[in-house]
This record gives C-alpha cells, sequence and structure tokens, in this order.
C-alpha cells in the first residue's frame, strides 16, 4: 500500500473493526458511574494492541533491517532496483505480522465476548 | 444524544444485543438507547459494530453527541429525568456547537524501508553500531543487535518528531479543532482527530492532499471521515 503518486487514501467511515474499536473505545460523552463494560475491561483491549510492538522484538527487527539496508546500498549495487524489493517485501510482510499480531488479539478477545 | 427532531428519522439499526433503537426525549434532546437484559454490555464484535452504526447514522441526519461505549443505565426514566432533564442546556449547547461539524480521522505512516535508510543516513551512530553487530557471530550478537535497534529506534522517533509537528502545523490551520491520538504502531507518524465545518471540508482536503504529495513514496496517507465527533465530546458528563 503505497501511495506513490502522493494520492490519498480515502473512506468514509471505519470499515474493519480494530478501525471501529480504534474509533469507539474509551471515545465519546462519558456519563459517570454509568459506562459498564463485561469481562477483562476496555482499556486492555485497546492497550494490548498497543504494546505488541514495543518490545525487544522491536529492536531486533530494526537491527535486521538497517542491517540489510546496508547490504542493499554497499555490496549489490548492480543489481540494487531488484535486491531493494526483495528485502523491503521482507521487512514489511514482517511489520504487518507483528501488527496483526496485535488486532488478531482483540478479534479473539472478542470472539470470545461472542461466544459466551 | 441527538436532537429531538431527529429522533423520529428512520433508519436506526439495531441497537445492543439486536434490540430496537428507541428514542427518550426531554425538551429538545433525545437520547437513543436499546434496552438491554444485563447492566454490563460486553465488548463483543456485535455489540461494538451495533454501537458505531446507531451513531453513525445518527449523525448522517443530525448532530449528535456520541455516548461511550457501555453506559448502561437502570430505566428510561433515569435517562430522562435522570441524565437528560438537568442537562438540557449544557447538551443542547453542544449539539449546537458541533452543528455542521464533522470528524475526520487523519493518518500518516512511512513506508518503512524508506525511513530507515534515513535514519542510516542521519546517525553516525547506528552506522557504528551496525558495523559492530556485523562483526560478532549469532548468538553472542544478540545483545549488540538489540543495543543497534535501540539505536535505530531513537533516531526514527526524532524523525517521526520533526514530521509530526510539521504536518499537524499545516493542517491545523484548516481545522475546527485537532487532537493528536495515541499510536498503534511506530511506523505511524500522525494520528490525529481533526473536527472540521462542513463547508470547509474540501479546505481541509487540501492541505492533506499536498502533504501527501510531498510525503509521496515515503508516507501513506489515510483520512477517514465525515463521522460523528467521537473525539470532541469529552468534557465531563456528570449529570448531577
Amino acid at each position: 500500500m503505497v501511495s506513490a503518486g502522493g494520492s490519498v487514501t480515502r473512506a468514509p467511515r471505519p470499515s474493519s473493526l480494530a478501525d471501529v474499536l480504534d474509533l469507539i473505545l474509551d471515545k465519546g460523552l462519558v456519563i459517570d458511574a454509568y459506562v459498564r463494560v463485561s469481562g477483562l475491561g476496555i482499556e486492555l483491549l485497546t492497550i494490548d494492541a498497543r504494546i505488541v510492538i514495543a518490545s525487544v522484538d522491536t529492536y531486533l527487527h530494526y537491527a535486521e533491517a538497517v542491517n540489510r539496508l546496508d547490504l542493499t546500498e554497499t555490496e549489490t549495487r548492480g543489481i540494487q532496483g531488484l535486491t531493494q524489493d526483495l528485502m523491503h517485501d521482507g521487512a514489511r510482510s514482517k511489520v504487518k505480522g507483528a501488527v496483526e499480531g496485535g488486532v488478531d488479539g482483540i478479534k479473539e478477545r472478542l470472539g470470545r465476548g461472542n461466544g459466551n | 444524544m441527538v436532537p429531538g427532531s431527529a429522533a423520529s428519522e428512520p433508519g436506526f439499526e439495531s441497537g445492543i444485543g439486536g434490540s430496537p433503537v428507541a428514542p427518550v426525549g426531554r425538551g429538545p434532546i433525545s437520547a437513543l438507547v436499546s434496552p438491554v437484559r444485563e447492566d454490563r454490555v460486553r465488548p463483543s464484535r456485535a455489540n461494538v459494530t451495533a454501537h458505531h452504526a446507531v451513531v453513525d447514522a445518527a449523525h448522517r441526519v443530525a448532530p449528535v453527541l456520541p455516548v461511550r461505549f457501555g453506559t448502561v443505565m437502570p430505566d428510561e426514566a433515569a435517562v430522562g429525568d435522570g441524565l437528560l432533564a438537568p442537562n438540557l442546556d449544557r447538551y443542547s449547547e453542544m449539539l449546537r456547537d458541533l452543528d455542521g461539524k464533522a470528524e475526520y480521522r487523519l493518518k500518516a505512516s512511512y513506508a518503512e524501508d524508506v525511513v530507515l535508510r534515513e535514519v542510516v543516513e542521519r546517525s553516525p551512530a547506528v552506522r557504528r553500531a551496525r558495523a559492530e553487530s556485523a562483526r560478532t557471530d549469532r548468538p553472542a550478537n544478540r545483545d549488540r543487535m538489540i543495543r543497534l535497534g535501540e539505536l535505530v529506534r531513537n533516531e526514527l522517533y526524532r524523525i517521526k518528531d520533526a514530521d509530526r509537528r510539521a504536518i499537524i502545523e499545516e493542517v491545523a490551520e484548516r481545522v475546527t479543532g485537532l487532537r493528536e491520538l495515541a499510536e498503534r504502531t511506530e511506523v505511524v507518524a500522525v494520528h490525529a482527530a481533526l473536527l472540521v465545518e462542513r463547508g470547509r471540508a474540501r479546505h481541509m482536503e487540501e492541505a492533506v492532499q499536498s502533504v501527501a504529495g510531498r510525503q509521496a513514496g515515503r508516507m501513506t496517507i489515510e483520512l477517514t471521515g465525515p463521522m460523528a465527533p467521537w473525539d470532541f465530546v469529552d468534557i465531563d458528563g456528570d449529570p448531577a
């Protein structure tokens, strides 16, 4: 999803459940003492998604990613374009996996909530 | 909560647990409520989606004050007499303020490979740590890799901070309200809620488009809306 032409990705409203959660959880008018959500608590649901990447794994991910970048610049200049494409695809799919791990965590909990 | 005149508009989808949505009105204000069996609401997919859908439908026909998900009151009298009646002036004023305005969400995310290349170019410390990490074999190398990654992240945050300030400043001139939101991932440079007057939406979109043009290939820009003002109603809602 690279907007090479500099275009803006437009949507009238959130499309995925994760986006809806992002929009409405912890948001809206609070009427004191009347917000009652069962289970683990809504803060947990949102925090889960935020902490998933903030860990040693993040550092290792960045370290590996910059190591690969340097290789593409110094050692494989001749076939740079092709190598870059391959390397970048690898880096991107890793981050995507980490992010989706967070979203899956939420979905899992939601699924449990539904089943009860 | 919506103006009373909007409460009879058709098209409100079913509420929590599939129950019908019915307005409870006092004076110029109506609350859109649906009955629930228990006094706690599960944050299930169906319930979260239903809550959003009702507010979204209301927003399309009238100004609306979104109420936080999971707000449960004992009965309709509590809603009408306990919540609405003592707060008519305040809620009316909020609805007037929000009339003709909508929230947009703006998110700018880096193309990770592009911004990491900038990190390496800008930071001698990162280049040194990279060279050191390449000298040792794994697994003894793990600590050096972690150190390298930490340096990368710190430099990334410096780049991010500068980008964030510049983009926020540019967009803020075109909107009525702006709130920065928590980021869910580290490659997000800007995540913000914008409050925009309907007649000025194009003006705001031009600014966002200009950011996207300058950041082409470096960032992906997402703009969602117009939506109900979820991020612009969080004043103290104590009914007392």
